[in-house]
């Protein structure tokens, strides 16, 4: 077990980094209030680095505080966070040298049912993709790494939909996905503007489809599977598999991956002369979109 | 009168006619079917045109709200890449529409019902066929069923 090891070392750290002023706040956890839970914890005295905690319960993402915090803070980033301050980097959200990235070697983390938390189950990433310090696991990594079985359920059309109907029902529109998630940073979303109003007044699943699908456009292309989504839905709905697919789809077809080169511009707000057109009229590669 | 119009919507037959919404930009697409127009060539009558500047301002949520509302088919059509009136609207919309569609497929909408393509203002004539040819692949499908099994808003926009 070298959770505790990397706790101990990511304490020190911080406590140096407060201490010697380069930082004045450090981005962590602290024990949450339920068990097998983390809570956000905003140190700002390198005292307050002891009640620090470090271990698989950790899989929160805390990227999307550094929104709120632009001056020098230091953030402990699991990979999934370096990849979301990746892309906070790419689209001109915050300043690299204003900020200060602990990296941590990531084991991958465990949902409150002991297996893989939501975004872990097969992630690769144990090094984030940028980090001013690396703290790492030590031995025993890849033994310890979570792993489940992908979501490999390869539905025919109409298992599509009704897969989707389902997955749409469990919603409540409580938007929980919307507030984890670190790409709806969007001042007002468009899902709560009145003008033009995209939310119906009656909530049923029209409605909840609107929701999903517009959300899941937004991320086309640049979500970095961090489950947060998944994760902190209080009815279990899976709308990940939706962007999944398309952040695969838009790998193999512009060759982007988010979060991983801040100097790269994201897929969708560039193109190219000679994109391929998927799914058009008299556009070529149709088969790659379920032959239409 | 709107259930009635809901029930004769829903039931495909031979009397059944899809409803779909085109989305055309103004420079191109909307002049060519305006060519088609004045030349007086005939095509079928199900398409409901909506003018935006570009195709490039098309939001994907037009589609999305579309679809969610009932419209049976989807058609966008914009200048041809490279002739846009704005220089580089429809090159970035074609990689909006491409992960549109997908993400539409994953989501269980048949490919049929949302095509995107180019008209430019001089092929009247090329209207004509491709909507031609998206009323005939949409009718195939049959109504929209994306609501189908669930429950259902009480007001029905009707296009």
């Amino acid at each position: 077990m070298s959770f505790e090891k990397q706790r101990i070392e990511l304490i020190d750290t911080c406590k140096n980094l407060l201490k010697e002023g380069k930082v004045n706040l450090v981005l962590g956890f602290a024990e949450g209030q339920a068990e097998m839970s983390a809570s956000p914890f905003f140190i700002r005295t390198p005292e307050e680095t002891d009640e620090m905690k470090w271990d698989d319960a950790c899989s929160m993402t805390l990227a999307k505080y550094l929104l709120e915090k632009k001056e020098g803070a230091a953030i402990i980033a699991k990979p999934c966070d370096a990849r979301a301050i990746v892309m906070y980097l790419a689209e001109n959200q915050i300043e690299r040298d204003k900020l200060t990235i602990i990296g941590v070697e990531c084991a991958g983390m465990k949902g409150k049912d002991g297996l893989a938390a939501p975004g872990c189950e097969d992630c690769k990433l144990r090094i984030p993709p940028v980090y001013d310090i690396l703290v790492g696991y030590g031995d025993g990594l890849e033994a310890e790494a979570v792993q489940k079985a992908a979501d490999t359920m390869e539905a025919e059309l109409s298992g599509k939909l009704t897969r989707f109907q389902k997955e749409m029902e469990k919603c409540i529109l409580c938007f929980s996905c919307r507030q984890a998630c670190y790409g709806c940073y969007c001042e007002s979303c468009f899902i709560d503007r009145e003008i033009p109003n995209w939310l119906p007044k009656e909530l049923d699943t029209g409605a909840k489809m609107v929701f999903h699908l517009g959300r899941a456009m937004h991320l086309a292309g640049r979500c970095v599977e961090c489950g947060a989504c998944e994760r902190v839905c209080p009815s279990g709905v899976n709308i990940r598999y939706l962007v999944k697919d398309l952040a695969e789809f838009c790998e193999a077809l512009y060759g982007y991956q988010p979060g991983v080169n801040p100097e790269e511009v994201p897929a969708m707000t560039t193109f190219d002369m000679n994109d391929k057109e998927v799914g058009f009229i008299g556009g070529e590669h149709n088969e790659a979109c379920c032959g239409s | 009168m709107k259930e009635e119009m809901m029930v004769e919507k829903r039931e495909a037959g031979a009397g059944w006619e899809p409803k779909i919404v085109a989305f055309l930009c103004n420079w191109c697409s909307y002049a060519g079917a305006d060519l088609a127009g004045t030349s007086r060539l005939q095509y079928p009558p199900n398409i409901r045109i909506v003018r935006l500047p570009c195709s490039g301002r098309i939001n994907p949520l037009y589609i999305i709200k579309a679809l969610v509302d009932g419209a049976d088919g989807i058609m966008v059509s914009g200048c041809h890449p490279g002739d846009c009136h704005y220089l580089t609207g429809n090159l970035y919309a074609r990689r909006r529409f491409t992960m549109l569609k997908r993400l539409l497929t994953t989501a269980g909408i048949e490919p049929g019902r949302v095509h995107f393509t180019w008209v430019s203002a001089s092929e009247g004539n090329r209207f004509a066929s491709v909507v031609e040819e998206v009323v005939v692949k949409v009718k195939a499908l049959g109504p929209n069923r994306i609501r189908e099994g669930s429950e259902r808003r009480s007001d029905v926009h009707e296009f």
